[in-house]
């Protein structure tokens, strides 16, 4: 939870207004579903455990060399009251710590939100669901715990660089060490905390709907390790066909075949250039949800056939 | 959360206060408050005099709420070190010391003006104007029952903290480490335990007292002239600040 919360006046506007523009009609969503699929009864039930994540951060776990450290909760609260439900109370305490704590700001709410409610949290939940039947459950767990913090973490670094934060590889590479060691003590306390809660009621732990494969959960593991390391790794460093193209000498004779809709992820046309970045992303997102909407019903009509 | 209550209790205090920016309505106010951050983070950060004239209006908002201005202004403090970190780096790779200047004076201007809205404003008012501007019912009922609960459930948690302090009398015994990690998993999930029965008891009762799936909350009034008329001042005024900061770069 407190992996890394971006106040105010740090990010771009077109990072700020393209996460804000994405991160609002999911947490629309994440609502219209709880509220089809939650009883009345959720509604305590995702404040109080809002408020228990506050203060399961009080509770300090001894580490070692005369340190402690805290559970920060996203993977926890996924595997517990499943990643929707999670989702909703994480944008609840960070509307709230960014109101009342300044921790985090209220423009960068869409930011935070999709670092920690959203990436945060399916990065937690999907190693658990892939791994949650089996030997290999307590790995899913601490995968969970790991994944959560390290991708929240890559997302906010890369929305740092993105906004003009200049950052040196060795910044980069020494941020990701503290946040892997950081998503090493959520992953052991998530399994330890969970294994304690199955205990005392295995009913609170959610049970995920239909098993996929074990070779399918690993592929989504080494997919999201991939996808954080090649943020951390793209953050720090220039584009490397283009830095490789400039330093042999080819770029100077590049010829142009075909002229790009967004070229260097910009909308030509418009004015400004924030809004020329932001609306090239917001393009973006929408052709990949296209693309990702068509592929998903294509393979459903497939297999209903 | 480390004695998160106590500031809270005294944001508390200072919304119940009475001022020109405490009446004014909670949707207006919020905004107000959401134009002033975007005209401030729409500066770029070239240099830290550009965000003078935002200051300026800030300040002149601190005056006219009547709140201890120190006391905001310390309180707002606590955002420094995340841009004095990121601007230090970026000084570092970029030898541009103005840069980092100015995004810390951008951070702490947004932050301060996120402090001033909900110091004018009591938090049930807040939500109902967060509910007012189109933020989802069920989000805003959550919020509130986080709020309602989050004292208890962390008085609970520092409860059984203590208890557990009492027993081992805070020695650690280091060889034993083992069952000190085991000892506390085993109270965060009693916590949890206790927090998941708790939500169902606070639901027991919601029903009981006639909880039909919606806080009942007084109807907001509707906004006035005045508060459409502060709302242009204050949009004319940051828009007036955001001119003038254009101008100072």
């Amino acid at each position: 939870m407190e992996v890394m919360h971006i106040p105010d006046g740090i990010l771009s506007v077109p990072v700020w207004a393209t996460l804000n523009a994405a991160a609002i009609p999911g947490i629309g969503l994440a609502v219209r579903r709880a509220q089809k699929s939650l009883s009345e009864g959720h509604v305590p039930l995702l404040g109080v455990m809002g408020a228990f994540v506050f203060a399961a951060q009080r509770m300090n776990f001894p580490v070692g060399f005369g340190t402690s450290g805290h559970l920060l909760g996203g993977a926890l609260l996924a595997m517990t009251m499943g990643p929707g439900a999670a989702t909703i109370i994480l944008t609840a305490i960070l509307i709230l710590q960014s109101l009342l704590f300044q921790d985090g700001g209220l423009l960068a709410l869409g930011a935070n939100a999709m670092n920690m409610a959203f990436i945060g949290v399916w990065a937690g939940w999907l190693p658990y669901r892939m791994l949650s039947k089996g030997s290999l459950r307590t790995v899913g767990m601490f995968a969970g715990g790991l994944l959560s913090v390290l991708a929240s973490a890559a997302a906010a670094i890369a929305e740092l660089r993105l906004s003009g934060v200049a950052m040196s590889p060795a910044i980069v590479g020494g941020s990701a060490g503290v946040f892997l060691v950081t998503g090493i003590m959520e992953g052991l306390i998530t399994v330890a905390v969970l294994q304690a809660v199955e205990r005392l009621n295995p009913g609170w732990l959610r049970v995920p709907r239909g098993m996929p494969s074990r070779a399918a959960g690993a592929l989504v593991t080494v997919a999201l390790l991939l996808t954080i390391g090649g943020v951390l790794y793209i953050s720090a460093l220039p584009d490397g066909f283009e830095s490789f193209a400039a330093r042999v000498g080819v770029a100077a004779q590049e010829r142009i075949l075909w002229s790009a809709p967004f070229p260097d992820y910009e909308v030509p046309f418009l004015p400004g250039d924030w809004s020329r970045k932001a609306l090239a992303g917001l393009a973006g997102m929408a052709i990949i949800y296209g693309i990702c909407l068509t592929v998903g019903r294509l393979l459903m009509r497939q297999r209903s056939a | 959360m480390r004695d998160r209550s106590g500031k809270s209790l005294r944001l508390e205090e200072w919304s119940r206060r009475d001022s020109f920016l405490h009446r004014r309505d909670a949707r207006i106010k919020i905004l107000s408050a959401l134009l002033f951050l975007v005209a401030v983070s729409s500066t770029p950060p070239s240099s830290p005099a550009a965000f003078v004239p935002a200051g300026a209006l800030l300040a002149c908002g601190l005056y006219i709420s009547g709140l201890p201005p120190l006391a905001l202004l310390a309180r707002a403090g606590v955002i420094i070190p995340f841009p004095l970190f990121f601007g230090f780096v970026s000084w570092m790779e970029n030898n541009n010391a103005l840069f980092a200047g100015a995004l810390v004076a951008r951070s702490y201007i947004s932050a301060l003006a996120v402090l001033l809205l909900v110091g004018v404003t009591p938090l049930p008012a807040l939500f109902d104007g967060l509910r007012g501007i189109g933020v989802p019912a069920l989000l805003v009922m959550v919020l509130q029952s986080l709020v309602r609960y989050l004292q208890v459930i962390v008085d609970h948690g520092t409860r059984m903290r203590r208890a557990a302090l009492c027993r081992d009398a805070g020695v650690m015994p280091r060889r034993n480490r083992q069952s000190l990690w085991r000892r506390a998993s085993g109270a965060l999930a009693v916590l949890f335990g206790r927090s998941y029965e708790r939500a169902e008891g606070v639901h027991r009762s919601m029903i009981a007292r006639g909880f039909r799936g919606d806080f009942l909350s007084i109807r907001p009034p509707a906004v006035t002239t005045q508060d459409w008329l502060y709302l242009a001042g204050a949009g004319l005024s940051i828009l007036g600040a955001r001119m003038l900061a254009r101008v100072s770069q």
